[in-house]
């Protein structure tokens, strides 16, 4: 075959694309690079301009250098809201990890099929079709320091505590992990239960066949599967919990005294509340900083190299 | 020795009849290679299935050596299973799909990755064991996956069209080396296939199913030369058999078919019992028994070339009788040599010792007699 293909090609003038059709692809573009760009771009770009001035109310900004960074990380607060950042963040990605794998398993395995198991999963996506504000309503309900909350409605009936309990006081951290979790836990079920539910057939057959125990059917053919999903749901979340104040800020607003403000929540306080809109830029630039460093690092320990690694066929 | 007695399996919520399998019974002897063969939704996965343990019978009795299986968890079969997906695990390497089955019978590593190395050696592919199923051409899979089925030394081998995710000409490499693996480890084998071609080289016996229910179990040339049935006759063969309408005469001791087309008459030696005489039958020969002669030879038909079709080894001629009155096409197969075009006239023959009668009721029973 190779005589054939060695001749010289025949030289003719090249094909060259008409203007009209190379431009096409950026005309569909456009309307979107326009949005990206005054939405995303522009905002990003403001925000770090604006750390490196003393922007406040008076809407008078003065270039001062590094000065923010410098206040910021010598801020009395900064140990305590860093401390709350990493609880928050920690504790909310590994119990809504764990739910979601929990769960899915659970469904998408061992009840295969079965009507209950789709029913129970669509309810776990009620709390995060329910708008916030609603949704943080029901919690202050549920955990409201009056004797008319309904935990302490319920505590108080059965005699189990005498007088109502303050629940905002004593454990405002868990309260706020807890209701972030049951509204996240639904975004990492759905990714999951889909990457089980496209795990063939077959492979549980042959793993009957040849004896395997659930458990090596868990950790053998389920969780490789859940790698990349796994990879995913972990960075999302995780910048998600590292930047997110809105839930915080409707339930506790950070309080009380500053035991559940973290990072951004602190970033959006200077910036709205105090109106000290360079202090706030530098402590989210932080926020950003973060978040950048923690997903390099989880694409590094789930190998992602790996995956794009293109695989080997021979015949 | 496997034995099914009555087995029916009934599939849940399937609409009309629902059996898929439908009172099967089937004796399988040790060491044997058998495959099942039929059309798709003739029951033959589903009785694969069965024999696996991943599908429980509805009624009928499944016996091993003997005992009763049919409550019988597969890992406690000693069965292998080759799948057509080959369904290998994609996150282990080849070396730990293969010791999979081993390792989960707590067989220390060591010695099951030992093993694993003895059976990737008979199936030729011990330089793959480090590799993953993704970094494997399809019939490295196919290897795995039979030595994964293998490696813990099973009495039953199950295969599930192994061989349908193969190129034609890997798949008859793969036929051979399967038969050849089976014959040295002695290890009792049943195949399930559509591909007729296959099932006829590889087995010792085929049983060839339709409607969930054996039509025939028999040898490959018993199964050829002798279709029980007209399912049978039709089913086997490419090109497929002749099977052309007619009716049993008989009168001055002459027994013949008269179709639309001719009468034929039955040689002295294969004369059919009296009580078959006025049976509408369907009058069966294979194409290669049909051969083209000159128009002086007795008993010769007239026939009309309507295509002759070029098959490398040979020629495939349709034709019709001149008036056009058979229900049917007859094809007939000739070698190169014999100059046929379309719009010629021949005149063909019957191999006398070939034909078939198919009675039209009595689901298709072949009246005539092996000779």
């Amino acid at each position: 075959m190779d005589h054939l293909t060695d001749r010289p090609a025949a030289v003719g003038p090249a094909y060259r694309k008409p203007f009209k059709k190379k431009i096409y692809p950026y005309l569909f573009i456009m309307p979107f690079a326009a949005l990206v760009l005054v939405f995303f771009v522009l905002p990003a770009l403001a925000t770090v301009a604006m750390s490196f001035t003393d922007l406040n109310a008076s809407m008078k900004p003065k270039f001062v250098g590094l000065e923010n960074f410098k206040r910021v990380f010598a801020d009395y607060n900064l140990p305590d809201i860093l401390r709350n950042t990493a609880i928050f963040a920690v504790l909310s990605l590994a119990i809504s990890l764990l739910f979601a794998l929990v769960i899915s398993v659970a469904t998408q395995y061992f009840l295969k099929g079965k009507i209950a198991a789709v029913v129970y999963r669509v309810l776990w996506l009620i709390p995060s079709i329910i708008p916030a504000v609603v949704y943080v309503t029901f919690w202050k309900y549920l955990f409201d320091p009056t004797e008319g909350g309904l935990v302490n409605r319920i505590l108080l009936q059965f005699g189990l505590e005498s007088d109502p309990v303050s629940w905002f006081s004593k454990a405002a951290m868990a309260i706020v992990i807890l209701a972030t979790v049951v509204s996240t836990i639904s975004g990492g079920m759905i990714l999951l239960s889909a990457a089980i539910n496209s795990i063939p057939e077959d492979l549980y057959k042959a793993a009957k066949v040849d004896g395997a125990s659930e458990k090596s059917v868990i950790l053998k053919i389920i969780m490789p599967t859940l790698k990349w999903p796994l990879m995913y749901i972990t960075i999302s979340e995780l910048i998600g919990f590292v930047s997110s104040y809105f839930f915080i800020m409707l339930l506790t607003n950070g309080g009380p005294m500053r035991d559940t403000t973290t990072l951004s929540l602190y970033a959006y306080q200077q910036a709205f509340n105090l109106k000290y809109y360079g202090y706030g830029a530098a402590v989210s630039l932080i926020v950003v900083a973060i978040s950048f460093v923690l997903t390099l690092l989880f694409l590094r320990l789930f190998d992602f190299d790996e995956m794009i690694k293109p695989s080997r066929i021979e015949d | 020795m496997i034995t099914l007695s009555n087995i029916v399996k009934e599939y849940e919520g399937k609409q009309e009849s629902g059996r898929a399998v439908d009172g099967l019974n089937l004796e399988i002897r040790k060491g044997e290679f058998v495959a099942l063969l039929g059309p798709s939704g003739c029951g033959k996965t589903t009785t694969l299935m069965m024999l696996a343990g991943l599908l429980k019978p509805t009624s009928g009795e499944i016996h091993f050596n003997g005992k009763l299986v049919n409550h019988t968890e597969p890992k406690d079969r000693n069965i292998g299973m080759v799948f057509q997906s080959y369904a290998l695990y994609p996150h282990l390497t080849v070396r730990d799909n293969i010791a999979f089955p081993l390792r989960e019978r707590k067989m220390p590593k060591r010695e099951a990755y030992e093993r694993a190395k003895e059976t990737s050696r008979i199936l030729q592919i011990d330089h793959l064991l480090d590799r993953k199923p993704s970094q494997l051409s399809g019939g490295q899979q196919q290897r795995v996956a039979m030595a994964r089925a293998l490696s813990k030394d099973p009495e039953i081998l199950l295969l599930d069209e192994p061989m349908s995710n193969l190129d034609a000409r890997l798949k008859l490499d793969v036929r051979d080396e399967i038969r050849k693996i089976q014959r040295k480890l002695g290890v009792t084998t049943i195949i399930v296939t559509h591909d007729q071609e296959e099932a006829l080289a590889i087995s010792d016996r085929v049983a060839i199913l339709n409607g969930g229910r054996i039509q025939q179990y028999a040898p490959p040339h018993e199964l050829f030369n002798h279709p029980v049935n007209l399912f049978v006759a039709s089913f086997l063969g490419s090109p497929p058999m002749n099977l052309i309408l007619g009716q049993l005469k008989e009168s001055g001791g002459r027994q013949t078919v008269l179709t639309e087309g001719f009468e034929y008459e039955l040689p002295a030696e294969r004369r059919l019992e009296k009580e078959h005489m006025g049976k509408t039958v369907r009058f069966g020969i294979r194409p290669h028994d049909i051969s083209i002669c000159s128009a002086d030879q007795p008993g010769s038909l007239r026939m009309k070339v309507d295509l002759v079709e070029h098959l490398g080894s040979g020629k495939l001629v349709k034709a019709m009788d001149p008036e056009g009155r058979l229900d049917t096409m007859i094809r007939l197969l000739t070698g190169n040599e014999v100059q046929v075009e379309a719009g010629d006239d021949i005149y063909v023959t019957f191999k006398a010792d070939k034909f078939h009668l198919f009675d039209t009721e009595n689901g298709g029973l072949n009246l005539t007699q092996h000779v």
